[in-house]
């Protein structure tokens, strides 16, 4: 009998029993709370899969090792999401308003805050976390997830697992995260202010397709490792807006995306091998993680603050917190409490294209990231 | 399938994590002042080459937007279409 048993049961770690702890928790925040279902569903299976004892998915050779080898470890999932994403970004709001651009850069001092949060705890603990897996961290501050991949596989190949579940989490709790900061970081009467905005100002269609094929052409000649990020996303944008290929912008859009939402989902969930995640680091990822979309939205609304000493016709200054990429839902964070403090204040249109904006930011600072420390 | 993903690792013209370490990625933490000054210095880098990055694309977006004007029923039409959208 005990023979039997053997065959049929493995006995595990309390760490495997734990990742099913943190797998149905996973599932539970997707389909209950609805955070990120999307990503945090499949996450939530591929983690319940690989950490039961004895499952055969765990093992070399499994699909989803092969998932984790062919879509991870080259990159080519995040790539694929990239060119999805630049189906789906309207860049025309910021195009608009080109000035709103520059609201994309702040919010990454976030990131770089953070790296040297990580970097600090080694005063603390000599050797515990190296310069590349500090930068992986604050990456986690892009509020992108392909981003996130990519710096991640690249600098703390360990911890992507931990890093991809952070950022994911966090951008689906922008709606907790960032109301608090921006009441904090400014005081009533900004929050008032009023902007006046043109949403029908025209935009030229040939600037619409130029755009993307510019930003190539800029990233190729100033930050050629950039094109890794940069490609797909305006591959992506110029199926979009070329007008000349609907069908694969729709199929970017929509199945390719939800294809490798899934199976990068899976992946991801694949590496949450409590063997290995179950340490005090991934504790601190996650906790830097919240801190570095705290520094981002912290870094946004004190850099408009600080614009508005200069400017005559004030900004409001929650606008700077959109410049989080996390898109659309920061633009409707800054919407909300617009609307709490003044019903008939309407700073969606601004807010949407810092949103674009920071979208643009943070795959700046990964392409920097990528070509300084590779 | 092990062969798969090696083929295309070792066809990718992507950096791999086994290239030797560069001057930031040399240091691990074990002296923590050496890796805070090259994480504060790769901070400092990173956040001037955003800012001037930044400067260059709004340039030429600016440059794109005075070449290619608008025509002027563009106004009309787009208020036409969000309109319809409505």
């Amino acid at each position: 009998m005990p023979n039997i048993a053997n065959a049929l049961w493995t006995i595990g770690t309390w760490r495997e029993y734990a990742m099913v702890g943190v797998g149905l928790l996973l599932l539970w925040l997707a389909i209950r709370k609805r955070y990120e279902p999307l990503l945090l569903l499949p996450i939530g299976i591929g983690c319940l899969l690989v950490n039961f004892p004895g499952s055969p998915l765990a093992m070399t050779g499994s699909f989803l090792s092969l998932l984790y080898r062919v879509g991870i470890e080259t990159e080519l999932f995040p790539i694929l999401i990239f060119v999805g994403i630049g189906a789906m970004i309207d860049f025309s709001m910021m195009l608009r308003q080109p000035v709103t651009l520059f609201f994309g850069g702040p919010p990454c001092l976030g990131i770089f805050l953070t790296a040297l949060v990580a970097l600090a705890v080694n005063f603390v603990k000599p050797g515990f976390f190296s310069v590349g897996e500090a930068a992986a961290i604050g990456i986690i501050g892009a509020a992108d997830g392909p981003t996130s991949i990519v710096v991640g596989r690249m600098f703390a190949p360990e911890w992507i697992g931990p890093i991809v579940v952070a950022a994911y989490s966090y951008m689906s709790l922008v709606p907790l995260i960032q109301p608090p900061v921006i009441r904090l970081l400014t005081p009533c009467a900004e929050r008032r202010i009023r902007m006046e905005t043109d949403p029908h100002r025209p935009v030229s269609p040939r600037v619409l397709i130029l755009f993307p094929v510019v930003f190539i052409l800029l990233t190729g000649l100033l930050l050629p490792k950039g094109l890794i990020l940069v490609g797909p996303l305006m591959l992506g944008n110029l199926l979009r807006v070329s007008g000349c290929v609907e069908r694969l912008s729709k199929t970017a859009q929509n199945e390719l995306a939800n294809i490798v939402t899934l199976f990068l989902g899976l992946a991801i969930g694949a590496s949450l091998s409590g063997t290995s995640v179950l340490r005090l680091k991934t504790l601190l990822i996650l906790l830097f993680g919240l801190l570095a979309f705290v520094f981002d939205t912290a870094a946004g609304v004190l850099f408009a603050r600080f614009l508005n000493l200069f400017l005559r016709r004030k900004i409001n200054p929650m606008i700077g917190a959109a410049g989080l990429s996390a898109f659309p839902m920061s633009a409707r964070v800054v919407q909300k409490l617009a609307q709490e403090e003044d019903p008939s204040n309407i700073l969606l249109m601004p807010a949407v294209g810092v949103n674009v904006a920071g979208q643009i930011g943070s795959i700046i600072a990964g392409c920097l990231i990528i070509s300084l420390l590779s | 399938m092990t062969d798969l993903a090696h083929s295309l690792q070792s066809q990718r013209p992507l950096p791999s994590v086994t290239v030797p370490p560069n001057r930031y990625l040399r240091h691990d933490g074990h002296d923590p002042a050496a890796a805070f000054y090259a994480g504060l210095e790769l901070s400092g880098i990173c956040m001037a080459a955003i800012l001037i990055l930044l400067a260059v694309y709004y340039a030429a977006i600016r440059m794109l937007i005075r070449l290619f004007p608008a025509h002027s029923g563009a106004r009309e039409s787009l208020a036409n279409e969000i309109r319809k959208k409505v």
